[in-house]
């Protein structure tokens, strides 16, 4: 009902020097928001609103609004999604975390540091949402083979690592989370520009690993010095048994994501960064990895709704000049370029807190490339200081899975986790100003 | 018999004291359930399953992990609380409860519970 509301005040409010389709975009727009804002309706059922509303309104006709399916960012992501199926269900990943702990892992410190760091090279390559529910089950008896009580610093810090350690890891490349991808898709529908996946990796790297370091220091600094952690040692060997030998499935599975990772790397740019996402799929399935009725339990196919419409909503918006009036609104009285850009880093920072990543993408991703024209800003660094930002939730649990999941744990408080994730978050601000106006510059995204 | 119910792991030493106080005044013994709402986890996994764009499997896995998990912390939160019991010579009975809001008012009624304490909690539970 409120939607609605939003939608008709819009749609009829006299606003000067608009015009009636864009006044239909920003109607759309402004029900988008309240939506994906308070998740009254599913992340995916606002999609498809915005997909009716849209053609509707008069701000595109429908043929060009089902066109934005067709971007190369949504086969991307549905690539990406179906290739993390033979990795979670081959139990390659478990393996890794596994390996890992048992090899660094038999003091505190260093359990902290592997479990902090594990998660994160793993969101280099799958969803880090996917990863951290990977995980869970694997650092829930770690937690109890260490015998740490609920309530205690190391098992609060043992599960703070998995979560930070995912998030940030996340940020890295455009497999951490569908959220990077989307705002490509936006970045490229609205200007024709795009980023390569080692461009984009070499643009994040450095505030990650900034990122993680400031993160294992704040855990070091509540994890005391100590001996070996007892139980754990015996678990472990227990545990890395019952695995078993490395087995064929998993091989191959390491080998195909190397494969299409480097695939990614080199042609990513020719081929298109979907068609490689594809090819892989194909060979997933070929080689035997793939089984589809896994990958139709482990895709959660309203992805594909939220994103198409939201690349659709991004470029109704660029179009009828809708964008560029909300970018004036909003940074009205904003005299300075660097200015305007930190404004949008801070906005993403705190408006991925109260909704979804992706929503705080698809919200901020039109008036963010709308403010790049207006100050003359390179779209790609505006890009990237809306997704990366975006992705950087460490505070609630409503921000992001990770931290619902670990404060679920019964293991770390809510208060804690919003009082150690602020350093962090304070951290991943001055960090990603830093990288935004002295290092992107000089790796070609001018700040 | 008196009866206290434990929803939430974060303040149930608080949210026990008051029991703890009245057992010891009237020299009864309590008993302490733990409560599990399945059906809690499930929206809370939802919830998750949608934010993070996770499949049905690994909604289940998640899903399955955390009340497995909670099983786990369960046991190590009711022996929290019989130490605490114990140092105030109060005797204790400890029960996990896996299920709905009813199935844990007829199990405190077959127990013979006459009066429920931290029905706030509880009450936050089936509501969550």
């Amino acid at each position: 009902m409120a939607a609605g509301l939003f939608y008709i005040l819009v749609k009829l409010w006299p606003i000067a020097g608009l015009s009636q389709e864009a006044r239909g975009a920003l109607a759309a727009f402004a029900a988008a928001v309240f939506l994906w804002g308070t998740n009254s309706l599913p992340l995916a059922v606002t999609g498809v609103l915005v997909l009716f509303l849209l053609p509707m309104s008069g701000a595109l006709p429908a043929k060009e609004v089902y066109a934005y399916f067709g971007s190369d960012a949504v086969f991307f992501i549905l690539g990406a999604l179906i290739l993390a199926s033979p990795v979670m269900r081959s139990g390659l990943s478990t393996r890794l975390a596994l390996l890992a702990v048992r090899r660094f892992g038999e003091r505190p410190r260093r359990l902290v540091a592997t479990l902090l760091f594990t998660p994160a090279l793993m969101s280099f390559f799958i969803s880090e949402h996917a990863v951290v529910a990977m995980l869970f089950p694997l650092v829930v008896e770690l937690v109890r083979a260490a015998r740490a009580r609920p309530g205690g610093r190391l098992g609060t810090v043992l599960f703070l690592a998995l979560a930070w350690g995912a998030i940030i890891g996340g940020t890295a490349t455009l497999l951490g989370g569908a959220r990077a991808p989307l705002a490509l898709g936006m970045l490229e529908a609205a200007t024709g520009d795009r980023i390569g996946f080692m461009s984009w990796l070499l643009a994040t790297l450095p505030v990650v690993f900034g990122l993680l370091l400031v993160a294992l220091f704040l855990l070091w600094h509540l994890v005391p010095k100590g001996n070996a952690v007892s139980g754990l040692e015996r678990y472990l060997e227990a545990r890395v048994r019952a695995l078993g030998p490395f087995s064929s499935r998993e091989k191959k599975t390491l080998g195909l994501m190397l494969l299409v990772v480097a695939l990614w790397i080199f042609f990513g740019e020719t081929w298109g960064l979907g068609s490689v996402a594809l090819f892989g799929v194909v060979l997933a399935f070929v080689i035997g990895v793939a089984d589809w009725q896994e990958v139709e339990e482990d895709v959660n196919w309203g992805v594909f709704l939220m994103y198409g419409s939201a690349i659709a909503l991004a470029s109704a918006l660029k179009a009828t000049g809708a964008a560029a009036y909300l970018a004036e609104a909003i940074f009205q009285g904003v005299g300075y370029p660097f200015l305007a850009l930190t404004g949008v880093v801070i906005m993403a920072l705190f408006l991925t807190e109260a909704m979804s990543n992706a929503a705080a993408v698809a919200v901020l991703m039109p008036v963010a490339l709308a403010v790049a024209t207006t100050f003359g800003l390179s779209p790609e660094a505006v890009t990237l200081g809306v997704a990366m930002p975006a992705g950087l939730a460490f505070l609630l649990p409503v921000s992001t899975p990770a931290i619902a999941i670990v404060v679920g744990s019964g293991y770390v408080r809510p208060l804690e986790a919003f009082r150690y994730g602020f350093w962090l978050k304070l951290a991943g601000l001055v960090l990603f100003l830093g990288a935004a106006f002295l290092y992107w510059p000089w790796i070609g995204f001018g700040g | 018999m008196l009866c206290a119910v434990v929803a939430n792991p974060y303040t149930y030493l608080e949210e026990l004291e008051p029991a703890l106080a009245e057992a010891r005044r009237r020299g009864e013994a309590l008993l302490v359930v733990f409560f599990i709402s399945p059906s809690a986890l499930a929206r809370l996994a939802r919830d998750l399953g949608e934010k993070g764009w996770l499949g049905v499997a690994s909604l289940k896995a998640i899903e399955a992990s955390m009340r497995a998990g909670y099983r786990l912390l369960a046991e190590d939160v009711l022996a929290v609380i019989a130490e605490r019991a114990g140092a105030l010579g109060v005797r204790v009975e400890t029960l996990v409860f896996e299920g709905d809001l009813e199935g844990l008012l007829l199990q405190l009624n077959e127990r013979g519970c006459s009066k429920v304490l931290g029905v706030e909690a509880l009450s936050r539970a089936g509501t969550r």
